[in-house]
């Protein structure tokens, strides 16, 4: 060859090379800066995590030393606050879920105990032997924390911990033996506080809510068969007629049941789903799937043909509790009410499709865990005296008694005031029909979707 | 002379190779995907998401095959008709966006109830429809409820985050969250029902705080875990 051409192909080939060497240059350069800003941001959160973990260690020192309840509830604020915000920290790692679980929940734990011994504080009790013992013992386990986190922290501050190699480690998900260093130190934490005992509190995040067991899953045990003919039974004509009924799954745990669903004959789109319980053949919930058209009704006739359907299916005394709206579906959840007394731990939630005010949605997961023959106490407290309780702020509009689920699964008996305040925001307050106390404040949301609580 | 130009050329492609094989991962808009105007004969991925959609709606009763044949378009025409669109049987880009796919919001999203002073709880539901859309497109529908009833499990389980943002963004725990998918998927009108419904108390998974595809490669870990029930292409597991 070596004719005209070579020169000007060379140089044009060469500005291109350069050109592409350039290119990947500058994505070199974008991405290791991005690299290190995430790591950066993963090192603040274990910086901030360790330090939690130091402040959670003093002051539960200092809580088992203070004497006064004042001075206490000072210390216990702060374990309550720093666990929390170690528990953030901790689940900001790129670790993988599992290799810190342990921990995570420990943390929690310790954050929502600290809450309720400052909360029994508050209202004047002091610390039994017992939850002397737990705080000891929490000790004990924070301080295990911090000892091996600071000495993953000296690797940090060495800049040891690549931060940027655990990521890609726990992002693989294929098999492999050969995990990385780097993660070890975090699985032998993790390991070790897996040895500490569970914990049984008065809180949302205790052991016992995991552990806790349908109360209302009562009747025989139903074979295949009779479980069918239970949903069939159950399900409306318009889900009937042209479709046929085919078990999806079993299901398993806590309430082993039979998934069913739904198809118009011979095709293979789903119409609805609905999953009923082994034993007693309890409907646990069902849904329709189908659009809903334009709504032709309001939420008060929605809630009238709920009340209808419950009714027809055996459920007597339920009562319609509040209502909200979206996409043409009425959501309903209704409440048992027994001398009386509305029982609003025994939910179901009833969905209504507001073009024909045909029932979609059934959910009675509520109901099967927690109802069961209540005997209705009588009020110790008398309504004047639970209503000196509330604010006087808040004009009362109306009073009744009521069963409410507290945080940590219990059940309070109390009077309920709904009243607006005195900026004419709705309200709905809890007064303990036994002690007189306060147990919960609502605010009532309204909007065009209807009314909820928060 | 033709061994330099042709190493040359080796280079640079070894370059460009190169320059591609690291490329810069920024997330991308959430409205940045188009879809093409499909009609009579149009076949494809695209074709199948509008069979699948009408036929969970009702409006087509023939396979997911991705071809667009009369039966299709008849659907589509339907479709049309119902929702105040020209019922022309060519899927652009309104056709697309009242389906819930493509560059508009549903209508639903669009239409945001405001709360009477400040509190509200829409965020939880957008950002819950997100994962809903990236996780669980093309599960039947109670598939979509269980993908958002684990994400609420998870909230109440002290192992996890306490907040609904801090379980979806922990870091690794769900594949559409690390690799973008969530701002690249526009929910649908259904994803928005699932992520109500579970907020709303439904749980099909009766506590389930993992699921995983059983048929892809996951960490075998996970296996270890207790499976409650299956749901579509999903297991769900505490």
């Amino acid at each position: 060859m070596g004719g005209r051409w070579t020169v000007p192909v060379i140089v044009l080939l060469l500005a291109v090379a350069l050109g592409a060497a350039y290119w990947g240059y500058t994505h070199y350069d974008a991405r290791r800066d991005l690299e290190i800003a995430v790591a950066n941001s993963y090192q603040n959160s274990f910086y901030s995590l360790v330090d939690s973990i130091e402040k959670i260690e003093v002051s539960l020192a200092k809580a088992l030393v203070a004497n006064g309840m004042a001075e206490n509830v000072r210390y216990l604020a702060t374990v309550w606050q720093e666990a929390m915000t170690a528990q953030a920290n901790l689940s900001q790692l790129p670790l993988g879920q599992e290799t810190l679980m342990n921990v995570a929940k420990f943390l929690t734990q310790s954050g929502d105990y600290a809450y309720m011994l400052m909360r029994n504080h508050t209202m004047g009790k002091t610390l039994t032997p017992k939850e002397r013992e737990q705080l000891q013992n929490l000790r004990q386990q924070v301080t295990f924390l911090s000892q091996n986190l600071h000495e993953v922290q000296s690797q940090a501050s060495q800049g040891q911990l690549r931060w940027a190699e655990i990521e890609r480690v726990s992002r693989k998900k294929l098999p492999s033996d050969t995990k990385s260093l780097a993660d070890d130190p975090f699985t032998k934490i993790n390991d070790g506080i897996e040895k500490f005992p569970t914990l049984i509190y008065d809180g949302p995040f205790s052991d016992h809510v995991e552990q806790r067991e349908p109360k209302g899953l009562t009747g025989p045990e139903l074979s295949e068969e009779e479980a069918r003919e239970k949903v069939l039974a159950f399900l409306p004509n318009s889900l009937k007629e042209g479709m046929t009924l085919e078990k999806a799954a079993d299901i398993q745990g806590k309430i082993p049941g039979y998934s069913y669903v739904v198809r118009a004959q011979g095709e293979r789109g789903v119409m609805a789903a609905v999953d009923i319980s082994r034993k007693g053949g309890h409907i646990l919930n069902m849904i329709n799937f189908r659009s809903v058209d334009d709504a032709t009704m309001d939420l008060e006739e929605a809630g009238a043909k709920a009340t209808q359907f419950l009714s027809s299916k055996g459920f007597k005394n339920m009562v319609p509790t509040y209502a909200t709206r979206a996409d043409n579906i009425a959501v309903i959840p209704f409440a048992p009410e027994i001398d009386d007394v509305l029982i609003y731990p025994d939910l179901i939630k009833v969905n209504v499709a507001l073009d024909n005010g045909e029932v979609i949605g059934y959910e009675a997961l509520g109901y099967i865990m927690s109802h069961h023959k209540r005997e209705i106490p009588e009020p110790k407290i008398s309504e004047e005296e639970a209503r000196a309780a509330v604010n006087p702020e808040l004009k009362i509009s109306s009073t009744r008694l009521a069963i409410i689920p507290t945080e940590d699964l219990k059940e309070a008996f109390c009077y309920e005031f709904k009243g607006v305040s005195g900026d004419d925001e709705p309200y709905i307050v809890y007064v303990s029909a036994e002690t007189g106390e306060e147990v919960n404040i609502l605010k009532v949301i309204t909007n065009d979707e209807g009314t909820t609580t928060i | 002379m033709r061994r330099i130009a042709l190493s040359l050329v080796a280079v640079m492609l070894a370059l460009l190779l190169w320059g591609l094989a690291e490329p810069v991962t920024v997330l991308d808009t959430a409205e940045a995907q188009t879809r093409p105007t499909l009609h009579w004969g149009s076949t494809g991925y695209n074709v199948r998401l509008v069979q699948w959609k009408l036929q969970s709606w009702g409006y087509y009763k023939g396979r997911i095959d991705g071809v667009f044949g009369t039966q299709t378009s008849q659907a589509v025409r339907r479709f049309q008709a119902r929702n105040g669109l020209t019922p022309d049987g060519l899927v652009g880009p309104s056709t697309w966006a009242a389906l819930g796919f493509g560059t508009a919001a549903p209508a639903t999203a669009r239409t945001r109830a405001v709360a009477s002073r400040g509190v509200s709880r829409n965020d939880n539901v957008d950002l819950l429809a997100r994962v809903v859309a990236a996780e669980a497109e093309g599960e039947p529908y109670s598939g979509q409820v269980a993908v958002a009833a684990t994400i609420l499990n998870r909230v109440r389980n002290p192992r996890f985050p306490n907040t609904l943002n801090g379980v979806i963004f922990q870091p690794h725990a769900f594949e559409s969250v690390t690799n973008g998918l969530i701002w690249r998927r526009t929910p649908s009108a259904t994803s928005y029902r699932a992520a109500r419904d579970a907020l709303n108390g439904y749980d099909p998974t009766y506590g389930a705080i993992f699921f995983w595809n059983p048929y892809k490669p996951v960490n075998p870990w996970i296996w270890s875990r207790r499976i409650i029930t299956q749901i579509g292409s999903h297991v769900f597991a505490r």
